[in-house]
């Protein structure tokens, strides 16, 4: 049993008029471990996939099972508590609430599994140590560097320790100092255990994993174990 | 019990956080309380003063009345003695001669209005005696020339509220008699003042029945209405009492020759009367309240369109539907529970210097102002339940998208 395993999926925007096959007949499995970056140009479902990957979604056809069990066609609720556990989100604009501290954002996952304030309080301490931010906590989204941000961010999809981290262009919004620390970060979470899923246009970026998913015009056009991939941080 | 803890936190954060509008917002639920509370206390004001100054005019009175048209029967001095001895919790009987006449001072001569009675009469009216002392029952029974009028009475006729001991004399049919004043009431009511505005002056003088039929030709044994006089909460059912009572004396039961009224009755119709008013403006005040409430969903449902990248994070990060319905609803009831705190404070304001002004009692019950607390915070609940149902259904890839 694969950890995460899409059967022919298709999705389809707009039935009828204007409908756009954004997703067509997809089939992936990504093991427990791996390291996968999903790579293609604009428009050519990348972020379509993600989003059924992360449950944000459900295909038009084809089945998607998480851990073996079929999330594809789930109640909302059922979908937000899949979320909940299982998938940690990094998305390209950081995705923070404005109006929430750095500590308060990576901490409303754990309010959400229904984590008493101590215990939230320790793991969303410990997740924003472990990005390096130990000094922003009490700060707000506007107070802080892009860079900064996505750390924010990152620490918040690790805190209650999901096993999928899904990354849709974490670095498409940073400058090279800030893409660089982020992939280090990535990086650094695989070789702790988790499945990292990576979307990413960008080549250099897609270098750096394990296995390349190439997608094109929404359906796969090659999927290969990087010749290049190096055992380093 | 935490997670209320957090819904509380953020609902107060997202509140301060649009200071500005929230207190825009706020207003229509201020303005709404605070004239419930306003009206309310007003209300409740009007009638305690109403009815206080109702009671005071003409106290604590029923009448008992013979149809000469139906009966030869009369009431007689055995029958007061009787219902005196018989019905319980009344303070007396009296029978009661009312004319006008003229009386006489060492100043000056004013019109006057005469209630001719026993002793018992001094009940007559919550107005009571300021100086010297009612007359007594020996006075009755004797037969004694007194009388007992107003402080306001006294200064008009002899020009000082020193008249004790003095005498006056009072003309009726052509016919003068000496009475000497043996006590006065105190200064007249500010309503009954107000009633008496662009008449001429008269005073009112109670005289003891017997020297007083004797002296202009009034029946002293016979009578065909008496007094009684009861606390008005009981006083219906105590001249209903003595109606029966002296039916059955003389032979008059199942007749209506006996008929009684009380000015309960009329106060009871004067309480139902003001009771409609003060529905009437009740409702006024909370068509505003409404009104105010509209406000707070429409605030809401900008707010939700505002954070709908907010409620997609949320709910991508595991949020359910009822979690973010209860984060908005939290917002909502918070919004309108603190509009409604301060129109408390404001109403309750407003409420004194209103009733201040107009001389009513300041009564602000404690039930008026946990309902209008209670009320405000139900009116942000259901107002904001559209609002917040219409952020709980977003979908996250709908919401995320924006
Ligand atoms: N909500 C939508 N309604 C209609 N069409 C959509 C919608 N979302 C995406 N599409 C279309 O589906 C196709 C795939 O879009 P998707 O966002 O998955 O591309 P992408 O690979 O993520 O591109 P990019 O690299 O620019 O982010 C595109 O042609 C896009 O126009
Ligand atoms: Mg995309």
């Amino acid at each position: 049993m694969k950890l995460v395993e899409i059967r022919d999926v298709s999705k389809i925007y707009n039935p009828g008029e204007n409908e756009v096959k954004a997703l067509n007949h997809v089939s992936i499995s990504i093991g427990k471990g791996e390291f996968v970056a999903i790579i293609g140009q604009s428009g050519s479902g990348k972020s379509t996939l993600m989003n059924m990957l992360g449950c944000l979604d459900t295909p038009t056809s084809g089945k998607y099972f998480l851990h073996g069990q079929d999330v594809s066609h789930m109640t909302d609720d059922e979908q937000s508590d899949v979320r909940n556990r299982e998938i940690g989100f990094i998305f390209q604009g950081f995705n923070l609430i404005p109006s929430l501290t750095a500590l308060e954002n990576v901490e409303l996952p754990l309010i959400y599994r229904g984590v008493g304030k101590k215990e939230r309080e320790r793991l969303a301490n410990a997740a924003l140590n472990s990005v390096g931010l130990e000094k922003r906590k009490t700060h707000r989204p506007n107070e802080m560097s892009g860079g900064q941000q996505q750390r924010v961010a990152i620490a918040r999809a690790i805190a209650q320790a999901p096993p999928i981290l899904l990354a849709d262009e974490p670095t498409g919004n940073l400058d090279t100092a800030s893409t660089k620390e982020i992939i280090r970060i990535i990086k650094r979470l695989y070789y702790e255990g988790r499945t990292v899923i990576i979307i990413t246009h960008d080549p250099g970026i897609a270098q750096q994993a394990k296995r390349i998913i190439t997608i094109s015009d929404g359906m796969i056009k090659s999927d290969i174990i990087n010749p290049d991939y190096r055992d380093e941080i | 019990m935490g997670q209320i803890g957090e819904y509380f936190k953020s609902a107060v954060k997202q509140i301060v956080g649009n200071g500005y509008r929230t207190l825009m917002t706020m207003l229509g639920i201020v303005i709404g309380i605070a004239a419930v509370i306003a009206v309310v206390s007003l209300g409740t004001g009007m009638s305690d003063y109403v009815t206080s100054e109702l009671n005071g005019l003409a106290g604590n009175y029923g009448i008992v009345m013979v149809d000469s048209s139906k009966t030869s029967e009369r009431f007689t001095r055995d029958d007061m003695a009787l219902v005196s001895e018989t019905v319980k919790d009344i303070h007396g009987i009296t029978p009661n001669i009312s004319s006008y006449g003229k009386v006489k001072g060492s100043r000056k001569t004013v019109e006057c209005s005469l209630e001719a009675g026993t002793e018992v009469l001094e009940a007559f009216s919550t107005n009571g005696i300021a100086k010297g002392s009612y007359f007594t029952a020996q006075q009755v029974e004797s037969g004694a020339r007194v009388c007992v009028m107003l402080l306001d009475d006294a200064k008009e006729i002899f020009g000082t509220e020193d008249a004790i001991g003095r005498d006056v004399e009072i003309s009726m049919y052509g016919k003068s008699v000496t009475y000497t004043v043996v006590g006065l009431r105190g200064h007249m009511s500010e309503m009954y003042e107000f009633m008496m505005q662009g008449q001429d002056y008269y005073a009112q003088l109670e005289v003891p029945y017997t020297c007083f039929g004797e002296d202009f030709d009034y029946d002293t044994v016979n009578f065909t209405n008496l007094v009684v006089f009861a606390d008005q909460s009981i006083l219906s059912h105590k001249v209903d009492e003595v109606k029966n009572l002296l039916a059955n004396v003389h032979g008059l039961r199942g007749s209506n020759a006996l008929s009684g009224y009380s000015l309960a009755d009329f106060s009871e119709q004067l309480d139902q009367i003001l009771g409609y008013a003060r529905s009437f403006l009740l409702l006024v005040s909370v068509i505003s309240l409404i009104v105010g409430g509209i406000g707070v969903m429409n605030i809401m449902l900008v707010s939700v369109s505002e954070r709908t990248r907010e409620i997609g994070i949320r709910k991508s990060i595991g949020a359910k539907t009822g979690a973010i319905m209860i984060q908005f609803l939290f917002e909502a009831a918070v919004l309108t529970f603190l509009g409604g705190v301060v129109g408390i404070i404001l109403g309750v304001i407003a409420s004194y210097i209103i009733c201040t002004a107009i001389g009513f009692r300041v009564i602000i019950e404690p039930a008026t102002v946990l309902g209008a607390a209670m009320f405000s915070v139900l009116i942000g609940l259901f107002f904001g339940l559209y609002p917040a149902r219409k952020a709980a259904k977003m979908r996250p890839i709908d919401a995320l998208r924006l």
